[in-house]
């Protein structure tokens, strides 16, 4: 078909399509970094309790003394074991907040981003998006409170950042510009979808 | 998109109806970011490397940093050598029940005698095949008082082994036997004869065949450089017994 025969496209259009490139790309890229985020190297505890008591801590439960190394998974994980009351309820909390959710709110985006792309009427998905991001910071609060939490510790117990903290933030900023971005999208669409 | 079969069919009753291939892509799509994280989980924990300290599945609190791999010692430095485990055998050597009289397992009693002098003997351990000892002891009516004023001298509480200068040609002897209530005198177990240069820092443990003069089955030494800090010397004295 000759360039001539092509019926010029829309501008407001042409700008959807590529704006919907643009957020389906930011979902896949806030995916991968939410897998990495979730099993990778979160946190790394160096417990201590004080140089004064590190001696005797040392002397009779040697073992509390080594430093460990989490996941967010793997610190959920643990908590899930820990003998300790509620324990399991701040699991599920946490598995909720910081494993399903951010995984569901990607998941719906990115439906979102694919009816509005073949012309699917997004209602559900659109409305779905707009109720999750009320929630979008709870996930980032439950990081925040883990770290102060771990940070208030007595004695000159270390937390240390590793990188899978940072796969989960940038994960989540992403996922932030790309709501942006599909909710920029939906009035040109509409607009797209009424000249149809 | 721009086909005449892309258009929404419209209806007489309501808004157009988008195809049922299309919704079924929407929410195809809408599933590939959460395969994205489980396939990202899945192939990290297939390939990464693997990081000691790290906690996984099932074992709250982590696993611990892998202990060194064990040194011999230097030649004309000082060492504790401490015996943690002794283990023996069910009978005694010439298969004879170790306790006559009421036919209990033995009381365990062992010396460490190095460069032709018992330098340490043990305590007993009662009534038992596997005896254990701690190479730190602590008498917490003495200690309390003194750790008020701030100067507990943590080297005198190791007191439960002997200490050796390393040498080439030299030996450890460690003889074992079962102590027989008073009077009665002890049953040999078994004596074992080390060259000191073949000691390992850190635990050791060493098993042996039983035999009609040999009824000890395994011992655990642990040795460690008397010069070292003593912040790492109580970490080395500190490890559990091996199993």
């Amino acid at each position: 078909m000759s360039t001539a025969d092509t019926p010029a496209k829309p501008k407001g259009k042409r700008m959807t399509a590529t704006r919907l490139a643009i957020v389906a790309n930011l979902l896949m890229l806030s995916a991968i970094g939410l897998g990495l985020g979730l099993i990778g190297p979160c946190m790394t505890i160096i417990p201590s309790a004080g140089e004064d008591l590190d001696v005797w801590v040392r002397l009779f439960e040697p073992d509390d003394l080594e430093p460990r190394t989490y996941s967010i998974l793997g610190g959920i994980d643990t908590m899930r074991h820990s003998t300790e009351r509620g324990s399991t309820l701040v699991a599920a909390l946490l598995f909720g907040f910081s494993v399903i959710f951010p995984a569901l709110k990607l998941g719906v985006m990115a439906w979102g981003t694919a009816a509005l792309r073949l012309g699917v009427r997004p209602h559900a998905a659109v409305k779905l998006t707009s109720h999750l991001g009320k929630f979008s910071m709870l996930d980032v609060m439950v990081l925040g409170l883990l770290v102060l939490a771990i940070k208030g510790l007595p004695g000159d117990t270390e937390l240390h950042l590793r990188w899978a903290i940072w796969a989960f933030a940038i994960s989540i900023l992403l996922s932030m510009a790309a709501s942006i971005a599909l909710h920029k999208v939906r009035p040109y669409r509409a607009e797209v979808m009424s000249d149809q | 998109m721009n086909d005449r079969t892309d258009i929404p069919e419209t209806t007489a009753t309501g808004p157009p109806k988008p195809p049922k291939g299309k919704r079924a892509w929407a929410w195809l799509f809408g599933l590939l970011p959460v395969a994205l994280v489980v396939g990202v989980i899945a192939g990290y924990l297939a390939w990464a490397p693997d990081d000691p300290t790290e906690s996984t599945p099932g074992t709250p609190g982590g696993e611990t940093i892998a202990n060194p791999a064990p040194m011999t010692v230097q030649l004309g430095r000082d060492y504790y050598v401490f015996i943690k485990t002794i283990e023996l055998y069910p009978r005694q050597p010439g298969d004879k029940t170790w306790d006559k009289l009421d036919g209990s397992a033995p009381d365990i009693r062992y010396s460490l005698t190095w460069n032709g002098h018992t330098g340490y003997t043990s305590d007993t351990r009662t009534d038992t095949l596997i005896g254990l000892w701690d190479p730190i002891t602590l008498d917490v009516a003495d200690a309390l008082p003194m750790l008020g004023e701030g100067k507990l001298e943590l080297r005198s509480t190791l007191n439960q082994g002997a200490i050796i200068n390393a040498t080439d040609d030299q030996t450890l002897t460690i003889d074992v036997w079962d102590e027989d209530p008073a009077g009665l005198g002890k049953d040999e177990a078994g004596q074992v004869v080390i060259n000191v240069a073949d000691l390992l820092q850190g635990d050791q443990t060493l098993t042996f065949e039983e035999t009609d003069t040999n009824a000890i089955k395994r011992i655990v030494i642990g040795t460690t450089d008397t010069a070292q800090p003593l912040q790492s010397l109580i970490e080395a004295l500190s490890s559990p017994n091996s199993p």
